[in-house]
C-alpha cells in the first residue's frame, strides 16, 4: 500500500510540475514496478504493455470515432444545427441558449468530443446571443456546459476507455449513455429556463422564423440523425461491433462532409485524417502510461487493501460509490476525464466487483462526474476553451454562467442514483 | 542547430502526416469494406480484425511523430504560469528532458520486444504474418517520433491552441 501511495503522490507532483501526463504516469509506473520486482521486469513489462495496447482490437474503436468526430467537426455542421435548433426554440425567452443546448446535443451525438463541441459552438452561438443582448454568463455558460454532453451522449471516448479498464461491453455502455444523455439535455434546458426566470434580462426572446425558412433549417437534422441512428442502432441491434460501427460512422461522416462541399482536395483529406491520428496518439500515450501505472498499483496490492478496508468499514455499495465519486470530484480539479478514469477505476475495481456494483451503471455515474470536472474550477477545460475562442469573455463570468448547469449535472447524478434504470434499462434490453 | 531543425522537421512532419493519414484511412476503409462484404456479399475480408490491429499500432506511432514535434501532449496546467515565472528556463529543460528520456525508453523497449518476437519466430494468429515485421515497424516509427521530438525542441515554442488541440477528446 505504501509504495502505491508514494507513487500517487509522486505522480501528482510531477504533473503539477508540468511533466506530460502520459510520460509521468509511465515513469512512476516503471519506477514503482522496478522497486517491487526489479528493473528488468519493469522495463520489459513496458514494451509488452505498449505493444499489447497498441494492437488491442477493442481500442481501435477510439481512432475511428475520433475520425468520425473530426470529419463532422470539419463539415461545418454546427452552424446549420444551431439554425435548426433556433427554428424550434428561438422565439422563446432564453431561446438562443436553449437552441445552443439542443445544437450541442446534436453535434456531440455525431462528434463525441466535448472540447470540439464547445470550441465550435462558441464561434457559432456567441455572436447571435450578443446581438440579442444575452448576458455573457448565460451565453458562454450554456456553451461550456452543453459541450460536456459530448462525453455522455454516445459515441464517447471516455466510455470506451472505461469499458476497456472495467472489462465491460463497449456497445452496452454506449446504449446505457443514451437515456442519461437525454436526461442531461432536459436538465440543461431546465437550467436555461431557470436562469431566465430569475433574470429575464439575461436571455431575451429572438425573432420567430417564417415557416419556409424553418423547414429549410430543419433539413440539416436528417443526415445527423441518420448517422447517429445507424451507428447506435447497429450496435444496439447487434449488427455491428463497436469498432465496425465506428468505421461505418467515420465513413458516413466523410460522406456528409463531402456532400457539404468539404474534403475536395488531397490536402484537406490529409489534414483531417492526420488531425485525427494526432489526437489518437495524444490519447494513447496517456493510456499506455496509465496502464503501466495500473500494473504497478495492482502489484503493490493497493486495490486489495482497499477491498479489505471497505469490508472492514462495512461500507454499503452505495456508500462505496459515493466515496469514489467524492474522490473523482477532487481528481477532476487536477486531471481531465480520461486521466480520472485511468487512474481511479483500476484501484477500486476489485472493491466495486466485490460489492456487486452494476459496472455499466457505475460507468455512467463516473463519466457523469468527470463532466463536472470539465466546467468547474480550477481547471474546467471547457470553460478555458470558450475563453480561448472568445478571449474578451471574462473567466469569472463563464464560471458564473455554468453554475446552474453544475446544479443540473448534480440533479442528474442524484436521479441516476435513485433510479439506476435510467442507465441500465436499455442495456438490459439488448 | 536551429537551421538544421528548420530544414529537417517540416518534411518529416509532412511525411508523418501523410503516413498517419493513409494508415487511418486504410483502417476506416478496411472496417467499412469488411462489414459491407459480410452483409452484402457474404464475403468478409479474411483477417480484417488482425489487419486493423496492425494499422492501429502504426497509426498511433505515426501520429506520435506529429504530437512530439509540436509537444502537444496532455498536461496539467494548474501551476504552469506560476512555475514559469519562478523557473522560466530550467522548468522547460527538465520537462523536455523528461519527455525525451521517456520516449527513448519507449523506443528502446519496443525494439527489444521486436527482437524477441523475431528470435522466437512469432507469427500472427490468423494471417500468420511475421509479428516481428510489425513490431519493427512500430519501433522504427517510435524512433522517428523521438527524432521529431528532439528537432521540435530546437525550434521556437509554438503557442498551444486549446480550441483545436485534442479537438476530439
Amino acid at each position: 500500500m505504501t509504495p502505491a501511495l508514494i507513487g500517487f503522490t509522486a505522480l501528482i507532483l510531477l504533473c503539477f510540475f508540468g511533466i506530460r501526463v502520459g510520460f509521468a504516469t509511465m515513469f512512476v509506473g516503471i519506477v514503482g514496478f522496478a522497486y517491487l520486482r526489479g528493473w528488468g521486469p519493469a522495463l520489459s513489462l513496458t514494451g509488452q504493455q505498449i505493444m499489447d495496447d497498441a494492437m488491442n482490437y477493442n481500442l481501435s474503436v477510439i481512432p475511428l470515432f475520433i475520425l468520425m468526430g473530426t470529419f463532422i467537426y470539419r463539415a461545418d455542421l454546427s452552424r446549420d444545427l444551431y439554425r435548426a435548433a433556433y427554428a424550434g426554440f428561438g422565439r422563446y425567452r432564453g431561446g438562443l441558449a436553449l437552441s445552443t443546448v439542443i445544437a450541442c446535443a446534436g453535434f456531440s451525438a455525431v462528434c463525441g468530443s466535448s472540447l470540439a463541441t464547445a470550441a465550435t459552438m462558441t464561434k457559432v452561438a456567441i455572436p447571435p446571443m450578443r446581438q440579442y443582448k444575452y448576458a455573457d454568463s448565460l451565453a458562454s455558460g450554456s456553451i461550456a456546459a452543453s459541450g460536456t454532453l459530448g462525453i455522455m451522449i454516445p459515441p464517447s471516448v471516455p466510455l470506451v476507455i472505461y469499458a476497456i479498464i472495467a472489462e465491460q461491453d463497449i456497445g452496452k455502455l454506449f446504449i446505457a449513455g443514451v437515456l442519461p444523455g437525454l436526461l442531461l439535455v432536459l436538465l440543461f434546458l431546465g437550467a436555461v429556463m431557470f436562469t431566465v426566470w430569475r433574470n429575464p434580462g439575461h436571455g431575451p426572446a429572438g425573432e420567430p422564423l417564417p415557416p419556409e425558412i424553418k423547414r429549410q433549417a430543419l433539413r440539416v437534422v436528417w443526415p445527423v440523425l441518420a448517422l447517429f441512428t445507424l451507428v447506435l442502432g447497429g450496435i444496439y441491434g447487434g449488427i455491428f461491433t463497436p469498432t465496425e460501427a465506428a468505421g461505418i460512422g467515420a465513413f458516413g461522416a466523410a460522406v456528409i462532409s463531402l456532400t457539404r462541399g468539404h474534403l475536395r482536395t488531397f490536402d484537406e483529406w490529409i489534414s483531417t485524417l492526420a488531425e485525427a491520428a494526432r489526437t489518437t496518439a495524444t490519447l494513447f500515450i496517456v493510456i499506455f502510461g496509465a496502464l503501466v501505472f495500473a500494473e504497478f498499483i495492482n502489484l503493490s496490492g493497493m486495490p486489495y487493501v482497499l477491498l479489505d478496508t471497505v469490508e472492514a468499514m462495512h461500507l454499503s455499495p452505495t456508500g462505496l460509490v459515493i466515496a469514489i465519486i467524492v474522490i473523482a470530484i477532487f481528481m477532476g480539479m487536477i486531471f481531465e476525464s480520461i486521466g480520472i478514469l485511468l487512474l481511479l477505476v483500476p484501484v477500486f475495481l476489485p472493491a466495486l466487483n466485490q460489492a456487486g456494483t452494476d459496472m455499466i451503471w457505475f460507468g455512467i455515474v463516473v463519466v457523469l462526474v468527470t463532466e463536472l470536472g470539465l466546467i468547474t474550477p480550477p481547471i474546467g477545460m471547457n470553460v478555458f476553451v470558450v475563453k480561448a475562442v472568445m478571449p474578451d469573455l471574462q473567466l469569472a463570468s463563464i464560471f458564473a454562467g455554468v453554475m446552474p448547469f453544475v446544479g443540473a449535472i448534480l440533479i442528474a447524478l442524484v436521479l441516476i442514483f435513485m433510479f439506476p434504470a435510467i442507465a441500465t434499462l436499455l442495456p438490459k434490453l439488448m | 542547430m536551429r537551421a538544421f531543425a528548420q530544414a529537417l522537421l517540416p518534411p518529416l512532419i509532412r511525411i508523418a502526416e501523410i503516413a498517419s493519414a493513409l494508415l487511418l484511412f486504410a483502417m476506416m476503409m478496411l472496417t467499412f469494406a469488411d462489414v459491407v462484404g459480410r452483409y452484402v456479399f457474404t464475403a468478409p475480408i479474411f483477417g480484417a480484425a488482425e489487419m486493423v490491429q496492425f494499422l492501429l499500432a502504426m497509426t498511433i506511432f505515426a501520429g506520435l511523430c506529429l504530437v512530439n514535434a509540436r509537444d502537444e501532449h496532455i498536461t496539467v496546467e494548474l501551476f504552469e504560469s506560476q512555475l514559469d515565472r519562478l523557473f522560466p528556463v530550467s522548468r522547460r529543460i527538465v520537462v523536455q528532458t523528461f519527455s525525451v528520456g521517456m520516449m527513448a525508453v519507449i523506443a528502446y523497449q519496443l525494439f527489444e520486444f521486436a527482437v524477441n518476437a523475431e528470435r522466437i519466430g512469432r507469427k500472427t494468429v490468423v494471417l500468420e504474418w511475421s509479428f516481428a515485421s510489425v513490431a519493427f515497424t512500430v519501433a522504427g516509427l517510435s524512433v522517428v517520433s523521438l527524432i521529431a521530438q528532439i528537432l521540435g525542441l530546437m525550434l521556437p515554442r509554438q503557442p498551444h491552441r486549446p480550441d483545436e488541440t485534442g479537438a476530439a477528446l
